[in-house]
C-alpha cells in the first residue's frame, strides 16, 4: 500500500519538474515548486507508515516543510510583483537579459 | 546551551535590529554595529567551543533520534569559522557600501540570518536541521540578492535564483525522505549506523538526489545556472558571501552526507564527484575567458574552483573505494585536506575579491573591465589587494593558492597507474594553467595598463579595512602554511572516520 | 651553549638580512629624496658590518661551530619527506670572512657616495650594491649547500647587474666604462654578459659535483658532510673525487682561475667601486671560501679515499698556474684598472696555492692560515688599490697609464695610500700585511716540499713585483703626458686628491695594510693557533702541536725578498730613473703574447662564442618563428573557439536553466546505473 504512494510522489515530483520546464507563467512555475514540495511530503508520509501508525518524525518534518515551503512561495510571489514593475508581464522569456 | 551560543547571537541580533529600527530611525551605523557585534560574539563562541570539540547540544526532553540535535565536529567547526569570519568582514564592508541604501535594517537582519543559517548547516547533528537551517540560509540570499528591487537586474537574478535553489533544496529533500526511507531515522550519527553496509538501488537513488540537490547550491554543472546571474547582480558584499561561503555549504553539506552517511567503502560515488568535478572544473574556466563584466567574471572562477574542489574529493572517495584502506588512507587524506585548504583559500582569496572589485566599483560606478583598467593605479590599496587575491587563486607561488593545488594534485599523483587518476592530473594541470593565465591576465589589465583619465578617489576606509585583512589572510596562510597545513588535516578527520 | 646559540643567532640572521631590506628600501627611500636613499644605502652597510663585528667575540670561544637551522615546512601524509629548511653555520671561517665583506663593504659605500655622485641611476646602483652584500653575507653563513647556492647565484645576478651598470654603452662614456683597446675592446653590457656566462659554466660544473656529494653522502649541511666523510658507504667512495673536482670548477668560475680568468680583466668596466668591491675584495673570494669551506671534508675523506688527495694537487696547481700567467699578462697592460685586475686574478692564484698545499700534509694549518690570511690582507690593500685607481682615472680623465704621469706631487695622499698598498701587494718586508701572508703560503709550500711550486710561487713574486713598480713609475713619476695637457685645456683635468668621503675610505685601508703588517707575526701565530684547535676538534686529531720552527720562515723570508728585488730593481730602473729597456725581437714576441692574453680569449670567442650566436640565429627563424609562434597562436584561437561555442548554451532562459537540471539529473541515474550493473 505504502509503495502506490511512493510511486505517487515520485509521479507528482516529475510533473512539478515538467511544469518548471514547460510553463512560461511564472506563477505557473511558482505553482511547480509547489507540486514538488508536495510531492516530497507525500514522500515522506508514505515512507514512514509501518502498517499502523505514522512515524511522528515524519509528521513533524512535513509541517515544518510546508511551512518553508510557503515562505518561498511568498518571496517568490513578491519577486514576481517586482519583475511585472519591471517588464509589465509575467511571462518568463521577459526574464532573459542576464545571459551568455 | 554551549553550542547554541553560536548561533543564537546571530538570531538575536537580527531580532534587536529589526526591534531597534522600528523603535527609532537608525542610522545604518547603528545597525552595522549591531551586526558585526553579534557575529564577533558568535565568533568568540565558536573560538571558545573549539578547544572541546566534537560539541553536541540537544534539548531535554527532545532527545535523538527524534528530536533535533547539533552536533559540531572539527569538519564543522572549520567551516563555521570560515563562515562567521567572512560574514564579519562582509558585514563591517556593508556600512560605507550600501549607505545610500534604505531599508538597511532589513538589509542588516538578512546578512545575519545568513550567517545564522550558515552557522546551522555547520552544526547540525541531523539531516533534518540541516534542511531547516539551509532553507533559512537560502530564503535570506534570495531575499539578498534581490535587494535592490528598484533596477531590473538583481529581480531577475534574484528570481531564478530562488527558483533554481527551491527545485535544488527540493530534490535535496527528496533524497534525504528516502535516506528515512531506508532507515527510519534523520540523525546523522543514527543513519551512520544504520545505514547497510551493501549499497543498494535505493541508497544511490538517494544518493543522486541529494548530490544533484546540493549541487545546485554548490554550483555544479549543469545545475550552476544561476551562478553568473546572482552575485553579480546583488550587493558586493553579499556576492562576496554568496560565492565564496554559500556555495562551500553546498560542497560541505555533499561531502558530509556523501562520506560519513554513504561511506565511500559501500557506495562507488567517487567516479560521480570526479565526472562532474572534472566537467565544472573545466567548463568554469573556459567560460571565464568571454566576460566582459568584472563580477561574472569572478563567478565563473567561482564555478571552477568548486569544480576542483569537488574533483580532489572524488579522487578521496575513489579511492577509499577501489582501494584497500591501508594504501587509500594516506592519499584521500591527502586530497581531502587539498579540498579543505583550497575551501579555505578560495572563500578567502574570493571574498577578497569581490570585496575589493566592490570598492571599485563604488568609486567608478562601473562594472565592465574595460573600463577598469589601469584602476589600481588610481586606487593602490584596492587594486593592490586584489592582486594579492588574484594571484592567491590563480596559483602563483608562493601565495596559498598554488600549496591548495599542489596538495591537491599530489593525491592522484601517487597513483598514477590507475587511468583515471592520470586523467585527473592531466585535467587539473591544464585547468590549473588557464586558472593562472586569466588571473594573471586580469591582474595585468587592472594593475598595469595606463591609468582612467578621471580622477578617482580610494575606497573609504571601512571599506577598505575588510580588504586589506583579506589580502593579509592571504599571505599569512603562505607565511604559517606549516600549521595551516596541520589545521586542515585534523579539519577533513571526521570525513574518513 | 644555549646563550651562545641565541646570541650568535641575531647578528647572523641580521648580517645579512639588513642588506637586502636595505636595498628594497633604497627603492622605497628614493621617492623620499636623494640624500635619503644615499645615506639609507650606506646606513644599512654599516648596520651590517655592526652585526658582523658582534660576531667577534665567539672566535677564541670553544663553542664554535654553531650550526642554527630551521625546517619550514613538512607535507603530510605523502611518503616522500619534502622538509624545506634554512641554517646558518658560525665558524670562525665564516666569521672572519663576513666581517671582512661588511667592513670593506661599507668602507667602500662611503666612497661611492662621492665618486657616483651625480650619476641618474643610482637608485639601480644603491639597490645592486645593497643586495648584493646581502647575498654575500648570505654565501658565506649558509650551513649546507643549498642555501649557499642562492647567495653564491644572487652575488652573480648581482655583479652582472653592476658590470653592465652603464649600460648605455655611449661612446661619450668610454672612459668609464669601456676597457680593452681596438678589436678587444668590451662595452659594459657584453662584460656583463661574458662575466655572467662565464660564471655560470662554472657553476654548472659546482652543481654537478654538489649533487655527486649529497648522493656520496645523503646530506647538503656542510657540519654533517664533514661527520660523515670518513666513513663514506664503498660504491659511494668512487663520487668524492669527481665531486671535489667538479665544485672546484666552481670555485674556479667565480674566482677567475685558469682556465676561466678571462672574465674578470673585462669587468673592468663597471664603476670602480664595483670593481673594488666585487672584483677584488669579496666576490672573486668566494671561491677561496668554497675551497676552505669543502676543505675538511675532503681532507677527512682523504682517510676513506686516498685519490682525493688529486683534489689537493689540483687546486694547488691550478692556483699557482694562475698566479704565474695571470701576473705576466699585468706586465704589458696599458690600462690602470686592468693591471689591478690580473693582479687580482694573480693573488687569488696564491690562495688557491696555500689551500690546496695544505690538503696535501698533516700540518694543513700553515697553508689553510695561509691562505685565509692573504685573503684577508689581500681584501685589504686590494681595496685600497682600487679606491686610489678610481681617484686618480677621475683626475686624469683617462684609464691609460700611459695617460698619466707625473701625478705623485699633485696628489700626495693618493700616493702615499697606493705606494702603502703596492708594497704589501709586493710582499715588503717586515711593515706590510702582504709579505706576512704571502710567505706564509710560500713556506707551506715549502714545509710541504712541493718545490716546483714554490718555485712558481717565488717567481710570481718577482713579476708581481716588476709590474707594480712598473704601475707606479708610470702613474706617479715621470713627466706629465700631453694627454694631461690637452685636458687641461679643455677643462676637464682636476689634479688634486678629492673630497675627503673619496680619500678617507683609502687611507683606512692603506693604515689598515700596514697596521697589519706591524703585527702581522702575531696575526699570523693567532691564526695558526685558530685553525689548528679549531681543525683539531673536527679532524679529531686531539691536540696538535704545532712546530715553532722559525728557520722555514725565515728562509722563506730571505728567497721571498731576494725574488722581489730581482723583480723590482729592473722596473725601477726602466720607469723611475727613466733607461730605456732593452730592444729585442724576443722580447718584442713574447710582449706581443702576453697582450693578447696567450689569445686565450680569442679562443674562447671562437670555439663557444661566435657558434653558439650563429646556431642561435638558425634556431630562430627555423623553430622560434616558424614553428612556435603558429602554435601559441593555435592555442589561443581553439581556446577562444571553445569558449564561444560553449557561451551559446547560456541563454538566460529560465525554463532552460531547469531542463539542465532536470537534464543533469538523469545523467546522474544513468552514471549510477552503469556504475551499479558494472
Amino acid at each position: 500500500m505504502a509503495e502506490v504512494f511512493t510511486a505517487a510522489a515520485l509521479a507528482l515530483f516529475l510533473v512539478g519538474i515538467y511544469c518548471i520546464i514547460t510553463k512560461r507563467n511564472l506563477i505557473k512555475i511558482v505553482v511547480g515548486m509547489e507540486i514538488m514540495t508536495a510531492a516530497v511530503n507525500l514522500n515522506f508520509i508514505s515512507l514512514a507508515w509501518n502498517g499502523e501508525v505514522a512515524d511522528p518524525l515524519a509528521s513533524s518534518i512535513v509541517l515544518i516543510s510546508i511551512a518553508i515551503a510557503a515562505a518561498i512561495a511568498a518571496l517568490a510571489l513578491s519577486l514576481i510583483i517586482n519583475a511585472f514593475k519591471h517588464t509589465g508581464s509575467v511571462d518568463s522569456r521577459k526574464l532573459r537579459r542576464l545571459r551568455w | 546551551m554551549s553550542l547554541l551560543e553560536p548561533l543564537l547571537y546571530p538570531l538575536i541580533g537580527a531580532v534587536a535590529i529589526i526591534a531597534v529600527s522600528s523603535l527609532a530611525r537608525g542610522r545604518g551605523l547603528l545597525y552595522c554595529l549591531i551586526a558585526v557585534s553579534s557575529l564577533t560574539a558568535s565568533l568568540a563562541a565558536l573560538l571558545h567551543l573549539y578547544t572541546a570539540l566534537p560539541v553536541a547540544f540537544t534539548l531535554d526532553g527532545f532527545l535523538p533520534p527524534n528530536g533535533v540535535q547539533l552536533y559540531l565536529d572539527s569538519f564543522g567547526a572549520f567551516m563555521a569559522l570560515l563562515f562567521v569570519g567572512i560574514g564579519i568582514l562582509a558585514a563591517a564592508y556593508s556600512f560605507k557600501y550600501m549607505a545610500d541604501d534604505d531599508g538597511l535594517e532589513k538589509y542588516y537582519a538578512l546578512l545575519l540570518l545568513l550567517v545564522a543559517g550558515l552557522l546551522g548547516v555547520a552544526a547540525a547533528g541531523d539531516l533534518f536541521t540541516l534542511f531547516v537551517f539551509w532553507e533559512l540560509m537560502c530564503i535570506s540570499s534570495y531575499a539578498l540578492v534581490s535587494f535592490r528591487n528598484y533596477r531590473w537586474e538583481p529581480v531577475e537574478a534574484g528570481f531564478k535564483y530562488l527558483v533554481m535553489s527551491t527545485v535544488g533544496s527540493i530534490t535535496a529533500l527528496y533524497g534525504m525522505s528516502f535516506l528515512y526511507g531506508i532507515t527510519g531515522t534523520l540523525h546523522i550519527s543514527e543513519l551512520v549506523s544504520r545505514m547497510p553496509a551493501v549499497a543498494t538501488p535505493e541508497g544511490y537513488f538517494a544518493l543522486v538526489l541529494i548530490f544533484a540537490g546540493f549541487g545546485v547550491t554548490s554550483a555544479i554543472v549543469p545545475f550552476h545556472t544561476w551562478l553568473p546571474d546572482a552575485p553579480p547582480a546583488a550587493p558586493s558584499p553579499v556576492s562576496a558571501l554568496l560565492s565564496g561561503v554559500v556555495i562551500k555549504a553546498g560542497v560541505y553539506a555533499t561531502f558530509r552526507i556523501m562520506f560519513t552517511i554513504f561511506k565511500p567503502a559501500s557506495y562507488d560515488f567517487g567516479l560521480l564527484l570526479i565526472v562532474f568535478g572534472a566537467i565544472t572544473l573545466t567548463v568554469g574556466n573556459l567560460l571565464v575567458l568571454p566576460q566582459r563584466d568584472i563580477k561574472r567574471f569572478l563567478a565563473f572562477s567561482s564555478i571552477a574552483n568548486v569544480g576542483l574542489i569537488l574533483l580532489a574529493g572524488g579522487v578521496a572517495a575513489y579511492v577509499l573505494h577501489a582501494y584497500d584502506y591501508t594504501t587509500a588512507a594516506a592519499i584521500a587524506s591527502l586530497a581531502l585536506s587539498g579540498a579543505a585548504f583550497h575551501i579555505l583559500n578560495h572563500a578567502v582569496g574570493k571574498g577578497l575579491l569581490f570585496l575589493s572589485s566592490g570598492c571599485l566599483i563604488h568609486s567608478t560606478g562601473t562594472r565592465d573591465i574595460a573600463e577598469l583598467e589601469g584602476i589600481a593605479r588610481r586606487m593602490p590599496w584596492s587594486g593592490g589587494a586584489m592582486s594579492v587575491g588574484m594571484l592567491n587563486l590563480g596559483g602563483i607561488p608562493p601565495l596559498g593558492g598554488f600549496w591548495s593545488k599542489l596538495l591537491i594534485m599530489m593525491a592522484p599523483a601517487a597513483l598514477l597507474q590507475d587511468p583515471l587518476m592520470a586523467v585527473c592530473v592531466a585535467v587539473m594541470i591544464l585547468n590549473s594553467l588557464l586558472a593562472a593565465g586569466y588571473y594573471v591576465w586580469l591582474t595585468q589589465r587592472l594593475v598595469f595598463k595606463n591609468a582612467p583619465a578621471k580622477a578617482i578617489r580610494e575606497a573609504p576606509f571601512s571599506m577598505l579595512l575588510p580588504v586589506v585583512l583579506l589580502a593579509l589572510a592571504c599571505v599569512a596562510i603562505t607565511l604559517l602554511l606549516p600549521s595551516v597545513i596541520g589545521f586542515v588535516s585534523s579539519a577533513i578527520l571526521p570525513l574518513m572516520a | 651553549m644555549v646563550d651562545v646559540t641565541y646570541s650568535a643567532l641575531l647578528p647572523a640572521v641580521l648580517c645579512w638580512t639588513i642588506p637586502v631590506a636595505g636595498a628594497f628600501a633604497t627603492l622605497g627611500l628614493s621617492k623620499v629624496g636623494a640624500r635619503a636613499r644615499d645615506y639609507g644605502a650606506v646606513l644599512t652597510s654599516i648596520l651590517a658590518a655592526i652585526s658582523a663585528a658582534s660576531l667577534l667575540p665567539l672566535l677564541p670561544s670553544e663553542g664554535l661551530p654553531i650550526d642554527i637551522r630551521f625546517d619550514w615546512v613538512t607535507l603530510p601524509f605523502s611518503e616522500m619527506p619534502l622538509s624545506i629548511g634554512a641554517g646558518f653555520l658560525i665558524d670562525p671561517l665564516s666569521i672572519i670572512l663576513c666581517n671582512v665583506v661588511s667592513v670593506i663593504g661599507s668602507l667602500i659605500m662611503v666612497y661611492s657616495l662621492k665618486y657616483m655622485e651625480g650619476d641618474p641611476s643610482l637608485t639601480r646602483y644603491w639597490f645592486f650594491m645593497n643586495l648584493f652584500l646581502g647575498n654575500m653575507l648570505l654565501l658565506v653563513l649558509s650551513d649546507n649547500f643549498v642555501q649557499m647556492l642562492f647567495g653564491w647565484e644572487g652575488v652573480g645576478v648581482c655583479s652582472y647587474a653592476l658590470i653592465g651598470f652603464w649600460h648605455s654603452d655611449s661612446k661619450e662614456d668610454w672612459l668609464k666604462c669601456w676597457v680593452g683597446e681596438g678589436k678587444e675592446s668590451c662595452p659594459p653590457s657584453h662584460s656583463g654578459m661574458k662575466a655572467f656566462i662565464m660564471t655560470r659554466f662554472g657553476d654548472v660544473l659546482m652543481l654537478m659535483g654538489v649533487f655527486l656529494l649529497i648522493v656520496a653522502l645523503g646530506t647538503a649541511n656542510f657540519l654533517e658532510l664533514q661527520n660523515g666523510a670518513a666513513s663514506v658507504a664503498g660504491p659511494y667512495k668512487f663520487l668524492l673525487l669527481p665531486a671535489a673536482l667538479l665544485i672546484f670548477g666552481g670555485a674556479v668560475g667565480k674566482s677567475a682561475q685558469l682556465p676561466l680568468m678571462e672574465w674578470l680583466p673585462d669587468a673592468m668596466t663597471g664603476p670602480t667601486p664595483v670593481s673594488a668591491l666585487i672584483h677584488a675584495a669579496t666576490m672573486v673570494k668566494a671561491g677561496v671560501y668554497l675551497v676552505a669551506r669543502v676543505f675538511p671534508i675532503f681532507y677527512i675523506a682523504l682517510v676513506a679515499d686516498p685519490a682525493l688527495i688529486t683534489f689537493f694537487q689540483v687546486v694547488a696547481w691550478v692556483g699557482a698556474l694562475t698566479a704565474f700567467v695571470a701576473a705576466t699578462q699585468a706586465t704589458v697592460s696599458t690600462e690602470l684598472k686592468k693591471v689591478l685586475a690580473y693582479s687580482t686574478v694573480s693573488q687569488i692564484g696564491y690562495m688557491m696555492l696555500g689551500m690546496g698545499v695544505a690538503g696535501t700534509v698533516a700540518e694543513f694549518y700553515i697553508g689553510y692560515a695561509g691562505g685565509v690570511m692573504h685573503l684577508m690582507s689581500h681584501a685589504v690593500f686590494k681595496a685600497a688599490l682600487f679606491l686610489s685607481a678610481g681617484a686618480v682615472i677621475h683626475a686624469v680623465n683617462s684609464r691609460f697609464m700611459y695617460h698619466m704621469g707625473g701625478l705623485g706631487k699633485k696628489m700626495p695622499l693618493t700616493y702615499v695610500a697606493m705606494l702603502a698598498s703596492s708594497l704589501s701587494l709586493m710582499g715588503m718586508p717586515v711593515f706590510f700585511s702582504g709579505f706576512w701572508s704571502k710567505d706564509m703560503v710560500l713556506e707551506s709550500a715549502l714545509l710541504a716540499g712541493q718545490y716546483p711550486l714554490l718555485m712558481l710561487g717565488l717567481l710570481t713574486v718577482s713579476v708581481t713585483c716588476f709590474y707594480t713598480v712598473r704601475m707606479l713609475g708610470l702613474v706617479f713619476h715621470g713627466k706629465p703626458s700631453e694627454h694631461q695637457a690637452a685636458e687641461a685645456a679643455a677643462g676637464h683635468l682636476h689634479l688634486g686628491d678629492p673630497s675627503p668621503k673619496m680619500t678617507v675610505p683609502y687611507q683606512i685601508l692603506a693604515a689598515a695594510t700596514v697596521a697589519m703588517g706591524v703585527t702581522g707575526y702575531f696575526q699570523r701565530e693567532w691564526l695558526v693557533k685558530l685553525f689548528a684547535g679549531y681543525y683539531s676538534g673536527i679532524f679529531a686529531l686531539g691536540h696538535i702541536e704545532i712546530s715553532e720552527g722559525l728557520m722555514p720562515q725565515l728562509f722563506t723570508a730571505a728567497l721571498s725578498t731576494l725574488f722581489l728585488l730581482a723583480g723590482a730593481v729592473p722596473a725601477y730602473l726602466i720607469y723611475f730613473r727613466g733607461r730605456t729597456p732593452p730592444q729585442s725581437g724576443l722580447l718584442s714576441s713574447i710582449r706581443n703574447l702576453l697582450f693578447r692574453r696567450y689569445y686565450l680569449n680569442a679562443l674562447y670567442y671562437a670555439l663557444f662564442v661566435n657558434p653558439t650566436m650563429w646556431l642561435a640565429e638558425r634556431l630562430y627563424s627555423a623553430m622560434e618563428v616558424g614553428f612556435f609562434d603558429r602554435l601559441n597562436a593555435g592555442i589561443a584561437a581553439a581556446a577562444r573557439s571553445a569558449s564561444s561555442k560553449l557561451r551559446k548554451s547560456h541563454a538566460g532562459d529560465l525554463n532552460y536553466n531547469v531542463l539542465a537540471f532536470a537534464v543533469g539529473l538523469a545523467l546522474l541515474m544513468l552514471i549510477i546505473l552503469v556504475v551499479v550493473i558494472w
